[in-house]
């Protein structure tokens, strides 16, 4: 697991708190860097000694933190002597400190049983918020921000090429040039995602796997658990007898951890290979979020499946790259590194290379373009909760506050028997500690319930999805640590003003009156204003948020979601060619399409939003290019006659394919409307013709039909070109059976599986889902992030009213001897419901007044992330105004309802 | 400044300030550089944290023994800029003082064979 960087500084930064304002701005910047530079540090020595320095420099916090304040406060001499018999200093024999530590936890905890209201609202407070936090962080750290279990995965990194502001993964001259000509790198690999039809021990199975270098695991820096890894002769040489890594966890799955597993000889794809090597266990390879099962040498690979020579094919970018940066070397080197290789090679390769440069990111981004979108989506969802701790830390202080002022009487004693103020301070310290750490542990225990809501969005896909949302030590730690720094520094205010008494007054027994308590009222308004301005904000972002998730769900997709099943079949997983893979896919479309409640089926082989992709740079035929103009990248996919019709995309121009589009014919494709405005805008794209090359080719491409538009990479994406061409014309052995029915159908998975069996059992079936399964499974992250986001801004509500409610029913507590004299004196209920109402509202209203202010100011900075809503969308701004509003009038209402139906004579007496 | 009844008053330092001098008397270092020098003069035996550090610090800086530098680009952390801290005139004094009055009492201890006599402490 990981935090990035700046998540640990600004943990780091917010304890800082801790310390006196004057320490802070002077020190504080340079303690953050100190921090952030030994972090580092101890990190290159290991995890152990890093999570050592976290825990002591978390240890020395409170009590460095208190040492200051006690120099602020003249209880000890500042800067000078410091020998410990030297009589300015005061303190305490070790033995005494620990003794009077001791005594103030049994103090607290016999407090919070006196008072078990206080106790619940406080503890479950900070609970609710270490929980939504701690889920949050770590669900967006098991899904984004996921390292690999490698040492010093933080040295991993990715290189792109970037050629007109694309991304695409380096070809292999390119990244053999890279790996010869750049010192920067220690290690790069190859590596490319391959689905793999897996035969052992008697079961046929999908699952995925890597096709990689020889260096892939030396590169990472891990061990095999049994066996051995690749050699670089074996996996340089594509003739050399198959050999293949297994997973861990399908050493367990298929051979029963059987330990003589090593040299057993499986089939993949058809092709016998013998198993040399099992990795560790916990290693799922390097493809986010999938379980990789098996590890085979690329060239091995390239062979089986037919590549041809793709390693001097400098414009095809197959596979993708890690590189592991060499010591001392800073990403930034790096970067200017592989820029300097990658201009020396678009001079040299000018027709490939030409304006293209290298871009190195950390290997934690999965994809530099892509995702750019669930990124945002993950830090904002952090931002929310940390918005939820902070309404809920604000909580507790008030409830400190509240507190403070009722135990100002048992405070002036204490002073007046002769207690320092330092002792008192570091009791009602010890008092907020433990309400943090009890907290903490009940957010913990929470937080491994929620990440099982968090696991109900996941898809439902039929293969091993390797991402951890339990929250790991590391999440948790910082979760707590930061709930008790929090809770320390809210505690700290509450705990000098209360200690800050007018002994005499107290001792009178004025409390109603005297100043100290009109000073701890402004600064209780505080806390209940920053409060509802705080929940203000958090309400707006989920809201806004929800309702982008909520558009991004709702775009037409460009398909019929209803009564359509998708199965994927792969022939080539037996063994078929393309060739013979095409027979099989007409053999079978002919017969599901003879079902009864079939209405029609069709077979393509790149579903829209299907997670694999194939792309191809096309040029308008009726055109002449510059030598520096580049065509139009599109998205492509192979399909068969009356695919658009089964799916439900419209044909706005021209024809579907049909069966006279077969492999004799001239090339034909299909186009979507964003390709046919981008090469002819003022034309009808129908009868034109496209190529491949930028100078005129004998291969072109006749236009037949238009479709619309639909997101074929991600949900949400902005449009781009598509090309679909005729399966037959262009083959793929692997495609998916698109079925439309005429009732559910479901009901016809077993008769189409039959019918697949009995065309050739050895080609498996698998992936079967309703398009509506489909999609909301390409929306997961999306419905994710909406659900979550709702939930925490609900939560973020029940704080905020808990806390208001408590403030209110404090303040009508503390007036209550005043108004049992108004209404002995025949005050009516409606003249003291609105006197104490009046305080809510106005709490109420600034509270929110601040919070819209601070949205409004977020606004230019929130636009960029949604999607179809502006920032201060009017519904949702005053749902939230209004939401807030009745909330907070009910909270108030309640307490000063309350106080009209007390006894006067009662409440005079217990002043 | 060098009042010799201030200098005695300071005396004895604690052991991580005197720490922190000699590793400053040698060279101005900013805050991760004084705790990376004293991990390794002790031999991993003694590491600050940034809490406690930054208290050496203010304790020393107000006694007058150390003082700021200007703010400037550390060449071992990708030259980022951080501040640094060194020694003054006043400190180098009371660092040679220090020194003198450890060597007084480590000179009584080995004439009395002190340190031989003892099972050395692991």
């Amino acid at each position: 697991m990981r935090l990035s960087k700046n998540l640990w500084v600004r943990a780091y930064r917010l304890l800082l708190f801790a310390y006196p304002r004057a320490v802070r701005r002077k020190f504080g910047a340079d303690m953050a860097d100190c921090f952030d530079d030994l972090r580092a540090g101890t990190r290159r020595r290991g995890r152990s000694a890093e999570i050592n320095f976290v825990v002591r420099t978390l240890w020395d916090l409170p009590r460095s933190a208190i040492k200051a304040h006690a120099e602020r406060f003249g209880w000890r001499r500042a800067p000078g002597p410091s020998h410990p018999n030297h009589p300015t200093r005061i303190t305490h024999r070790n033995g005494l400190v620990m003794e009077s530590v001791l005594q103030d936890v049994r103090f607290a905890l016999r407090g919070f049983r006196k008072h078990p209201g206080f106790a619940l609202l406080a503890v479950l407070s900070l609970a609710l918020g270490v929980g939504a936090n701690t889920t949050m962080i770590s669900a967006v750290n098991g899904i984004l921000w996921q390292e690999l279990p490698v040492p010093e995965p933080d040295r991993l990194v990715r290189v792109y090429e970037l050629r007109q502001g694309r991304y695409t993964s380096l070809s292999y001259p390119n990244f053999d040039d890279l790996r010869e000509q750049a010192d920067v790198f220690a290690g790069m690999f190859l590596h490319g995602l391959q689905v793999m039809g897996l035969r052992a021990e008697g079961q046929t199975q999908v699952v995925y796997g890597e096709s990689v270098s020889a260096s892939y695991f030396q590169v990472l820096g891990i061990e095999p658990a049994l066996g051995r890894f690749f050699t670089a002769p074996e996996s340089d040489d594509a003739n050399a007898p198959p050999i293949v890594v297994i997973s861990h966890s399908l050493w367990h799955r298929v051979f029963g951890a059987d330990p003589d597993v090593v040299g057993r000889v499986v089939r993949i794809n058809d092709e016998p290979m013998a198993v040399v090597g099992v990795a560790p266990e916990g290693f799922d390879g390097t493809k986010f979020a999938l379980g990789m099962d098996a590890w085979i040498p690329a060239k091995i690979w390239a062979r089986m499946a037919g590549w041809g020579n793709w390693t001097d094919a400098r414009g095809s970018n197959y596979m993708k790259n890690v590189a592991r940066l060499a010591d001392g070397v800073s990403l930034l080197q790096a970067r200017e590194a592989a820029a300097t290789v990658a201009a020396m090679l678009s001079e040299e390769y000018p027709v490939t290379n030409r304006e293209t440069t290298f871009a190195v990111f950390p290997e934690t981004i999965p994809e530099p373009a892509a995702a750019d979108l669930p990124n945002l989506i993950g830090l904002l969802a952090i931002a929310v909760s940390g918005l939820v701790l902070l309404v809920a830390c604000a909580n507790v202080a008030s409830l400190l506050f509240a507190r403070g002022a009722v135990r100002h009487r048992e405070v002036g004693v204490r002073v007046a028997l002769g207690a320092g103020r330092s002792r008192i301070v570091r009791q009602l310290l010890t008092e907020s500690v433990v309400l943090a750490l009890l907290g903490g542990a009940v957010g913990t225990a929470l937080s491994y319930w929620t990440t099982e809501f968090v696991r109900m969005f996941f898809p439902n896909i039929p293969y091993r999805i390797a991402v951890e949302t339990n929250p790991d030590a590391m999440v948790l730690g910082v979760a707590v640590v930061v709930s008790a720094g929090a809770a320390f520094a809210f505690g700290l205010l509450p705990a000098f003003q209360t200690t800050r008494p007018d002994v005499a007054s107290v001792i009178k027994g004025d409390s109603g009156s005297a100043s100290p308590l009109t000073r701890r009222g402004r600064m209780l308004n505080g806390v209940v204003v920053s409060m509802v301005a705080l929940s203000f904000v958090t309400l707006l972002l989920s809201g806004l948020f929800t309702k982008s998730l909520d558009n991004v769900r709702e775009t037409h997709p460009g398909f019929a979601t209803d009564q359509r099943l998708l199965a994927a079949f792969e022939p080539g997983l037996a063994g078929a060619s393309g060739r013979e893979a095409l027979s099989f896919f007409t053999e079978l479309e002919g017969r599901v399409g003879n079902l009864p409640g079939v209405r029609a089926a069709s077979f393509v082989s790149h579903v829209p939003l299907g997670g694999r992709t194939h792309d191809s740079r096309v040029y308008a035929d009726d055109r002449t290019y510059e030598p520096e103009q580049l065509g139009s990248v599109a998205w492509r996919s192979s399909v068969m006659p009356g695919y658009f019709a089964t799916i439900g995309t419209r044909v706005i121009r021209g024809r579907e394919f049909n069966d006279g589009d077969h492999a004799d014919v001239p090339r034909r494709v299909i186009i979507n409307e964003t390709l046919a405005r981008r090469f002819w805008p003022d034309d009808d794209a129908v009868g034109k013709r496209l190529r491949y090359s930028r100078v005129p080719d004998n291969l072109t491409l006749e236009v037949v039909g238009v479709v619309e538009d639909g997101p074929y990479t991600n949900a949400g994406e902005a449009p781009q070109a598509a090309m679909f061409s005729p399966l037959a014309q262009v083959a793929f052995s692997h495609a998916t059976l698109v079925v439309h029915g005429a009732l559910d159908p479901v009901t016809l998975v077993s008769s189409i599986r039959d019918e697949a069996r009995s065309i050739d059992p050895a080609v498996p079936m698998y992936d079967v889902k309703t398009m509506a399964e489909h999609l909301t499974g390409a929306l997961w992250l999306f419905r994710m992030g909406a659900g979550l986001g709702s939930a925490l801004g609900i939560l973020a509500l029940v704080l905020a009213t808990a806390g208001l409610y408590g403030v209110m029913a404090f303040a009508v507590g503390q007036r209550a001897r005043e108004l049992g004299i108004r209404i002995a004196l025949g005050a009516n209920n409606q003249r003291v419901v609105m006197l104490v109402l009046r305080r809510g509202v106005v709490l109420a209203g600034t509270g929110i007044a601040i919070g819209a202010i601070m949205s409004l100011g977020l606004t230019g900075l929130l636009n960029s992330m949604l999607f179809d809503v502006e920032a201060s969308d009017p519904v949702i701004f005053g749902g939230v105004v209004l939401g807030l509003g009745l909330v907070a009038f009910i909270a108030s209402f309640v307490p000063a309802w309350g106080a009209t139906r007390a006894n006067p004579m009662e409440s005079l007496r217990t002043e | 400044m060098a009042d010799p009844h201030e200098l005695h008053s300071i005396l004895p330092l604690k052991p991580v300030d005197f720490l922190v001098l000699m590793v400053l008397a040698e060279h101005e270092r900013h805050g991760y550089g004084i705790v990376q020098d004293i991990t390794e003069h002790t031999g991993g035996k003694v590491r600050l944290v940034p809490g406690n550090l930054y208290s050496v610090l203010r304790r020393l800086l107000g006694i007058g023994v150390i003082e700021e530098a200007p703010l400037r680009p550390a060449p071992d952390l990708d030259d980022e800029r951080r501040r640094y801290y060194r020694i003054t005139r006043f400190g180098e004094r009371v660092l040679a003082a220090e020194a003198e009055r450890m060597r007084e009492l480590v000179a009584v201890a080995e004439s009395r064979n002190i340190i031989d006599r003892a099972e050395p402490v692991q």
